[in-house]
């Protein structure tokens, strides 16, 4: 409704595309529904795990794929949610939702503490203050013992649910999961198609022309910082209900490893390469289960040759290639 | 001095990178519906003098536009009031197409039938953008790169349109024909400050001059003294 009439003429050209887009959406949905039904056990706790992380790095893109900034303190807001539910639904009884909105609220009042000082600057400020919030959040979790227990954790999180009805099957819960998923994925999908979307891509296409054309390129940045940390919040707090306990080590520095490779895998600023990313290494995790602790390290080796070979993902490196074929 | 009233005024306007003076105290003038040129050699402050105007650059002194104080004004503020810069390096977004480009170029304008006419008068300046369309910019040539940065710049509503050596890196022609367009612009309403470097081409166009040199003007210029100012101009230029 919003689509101002000057879009029209490239989209005519980009029909096919969206065509397309809209097949592989609806090939991706039957097949989800089909597994929600038939799925084995184990698979649907594998799928339910990428699916957190996809909504984790959903996030992660606004502000590191749309707006060009760098976070490197998300796992602090996972923190935020993820505790946050868990103290409230275990010591308070809160309702699920309830505490899932609360956590969110409460983590983008960090981010808002956090990136308000920090985002005026230029440069690695913001990077460099996110690190220290998310080794704080670390050092709160591990040592404030009478809030989170320490290294104990926290057990028995009830499943999520809403007003009194709680899901408690592993195929309703993967169901509602996936329907927070869709819903993120549909709204940073309209964002990143509206003005404030243009006007971020501006901001991280160029900053001083961006500013220079009287974009706020401070506020814009900020708006991002707070929606990332939002969908962080959320899937810190989805992850609590899913798992049923949580320790620090949850939402440790291996949360920022993870979520850069899935980013950077699928393709940063992209919409569907981050929820790629996320299930590619959902899978990849599972299979380098053996290594254990050698897991980080093959993280990190994707990683680098990501960025060395592929450094806009997987995505777009693969569409590329794709459209070259057809074009030959 | 200038039959203007008083567009942007700039007085004592100095400017410093770390502990390198950049610019001294510089004073100038633009009158409504001018053209004025800001001359100077490579490294005379140029560049730094429009990133001072837009606060790209912090600067100390006085800057006040249609007669309001802009001190205080962030950049996007003072592109609000309708000065608008096109950057030395175009400052294109090189990933967007054309047309997307001149969307975020109207970004500050929320009525779209406003956005639409813009657009359309971009289109009628220079109708290349409008057969590159749906190209990417990064794509387009040096001169159309020139052509897209100041139909975006024209996008915004430009009071006062800010140009950074437009000419730079382009074919004589081209440059020329840029040159041109500004010129049509400007009788036809706009306020212009042109900096360039290739002083016979801003010549042309401009109803006055300001010489810069390391940092400092050191010449003020009416377009019936070009002619006579050659030797001033030379001296500053091959100093």
């Amino acid at each position: 409704m919003r689509r101002s009439p000057d879009t029209t003429s490239p989209s005519a050209a980009c029909a096919p595309v969206r065509r397309q887009q809209l097949a592989f959406t609806a090939c991706a949905g039957a097949a989800l529904l089909a597994f929600l039904f038939f799925g084995k056990s184990y698979a649907l706790t594998v799928v339910a795990f990428a699916a957190i992380y996809g909504i984790f790095v959903t996030g992660l893109n606004f502000f590191m794929g749309y707006a060009g900034q760098v976070s490197f303190g998300q796992n602090a807001f996972a923190a935020i949610g993820g505790y946050g539910t868990a103290i409230l639904c275990t010591r308070y009884g809160w309702d699920p939702a309830l505490a899932l909105l609360a956590s969110m609220a409460l983590s983008v009042a960090a981010a808002a503490a956090v990136g308000y000082p920090t985002l005026r600057l230029r440069g690695h400020y913001l990077a460099m203050a996110t690190f220290a919030l998310g080794l704080i959040t670390y050092e709160i979790s591990v040592h404030w013992d009478s809030l989170t227990q320490g290294y104990m954790g926290i057990p028995s999180i009830p499943p999520m649910g809403i007003a009194g009805l709680s899901l408690s099957g592993e195929r309703q819960q993967l169901a509602a999961l996936l329907a927070i998923l869709a819903f993120g994925i549909f709204i940073s999908a309209r964002l990143r198609q509206s003005r404030f979307g243009r006007a971020l891509a501006a901001v991280a296409g160029s900053e001083d022309a961006a500013h220079a054309l009287g974009i706020a390129v401070f506020r814009y940045k900020l708006a991002a910082f707070l929606i990332s940390a939002a969908y962080g919040s959320a899937a810190g707090s989805l992850y609590a209900h899913l798992v049923g306990f949580i320790s620090p080590e949850a939402f440790g520095l291996q949360m920022i490893l993870w979520s850069f490779t899935m980013i950077f895998l699928g393709g940063v600023g992209t919409l569907w390469g981050p929820i790629i990313g996320a299930v590619l290494v959902a899978l990849l995790s599972e299979a380098f289960r053996g290594f254990k602790e050698l897991q980080d390290l093959a993280y990190c080796a994707v990683l680098i040759l990501i960025l060395i070979f592929a450094p806009k993902g997987l995505v777009v490196s693969l569409t590329a290639l794709f459209q070259r074929r057809r074009g030959a | 001095m200038t039959p203007f009233p008083d567009l942007l005024r700039v007085n004592n306007l100095s400017a410093r990178y770390g502990r390198m003076d950049v610019l001294r105290s510089v004073n100038l003038s633009i009158g409504e519906g001018e053209f004025v040129a800001v001359l100077g050699p490579n490294g005379a402050g140029k560049t730094t003098l429009l990133r001072a105007l837009m606060r790209l650059n912090e600067g100390s002194g006085e800057i006040l536009f249609r007669g309001r104080d802009l001190t205080r004004l962030s950049t996007h503020g003072r592109a609000a009031l309708g000065m608008i810069m096109v950057q030395e390096d175009r400052g294109l977004f090189r990933d967007m197409t054309v047309h997307e480009n001149l969307t975020v170029g109207a970004h500050a304008c929320r009525d779209r039938s406003e956005t639409q006419s813009r657009r359309e008068r971009v289109f009628a300046i220079f109708p290349r953008l409008h057969e590159r369309g749906g190209q990417i910019a990064h794509s387009l040539s040096g001169g159309e790169q020139q052509m897209l940065a100041i139909g975006r710049a024209l996008m915004a509503g430009p009071k006062l349109l800010m140009l950074d050596e437009p000419s730079l890196g382009l074919a004589p022609r081209m440059a020329a024909e840029i040159l041109a367009r500004l010129g049509e612009l400007n009788r036809a309403g706009l306020s212009i400050l042109l900096v360039e470097q290739k002083a016979p081409l801003a010549l042309q166009l401009a109803s006055r001059a300001y010489v810069l040199a390391v940092g400092r003007v050191v010449a003020e210029l009416n377009a019936d003294q070009f002619g006579s100012h050659h030797e001033t101009l030379a001296r500053y230029y091959f100093a």
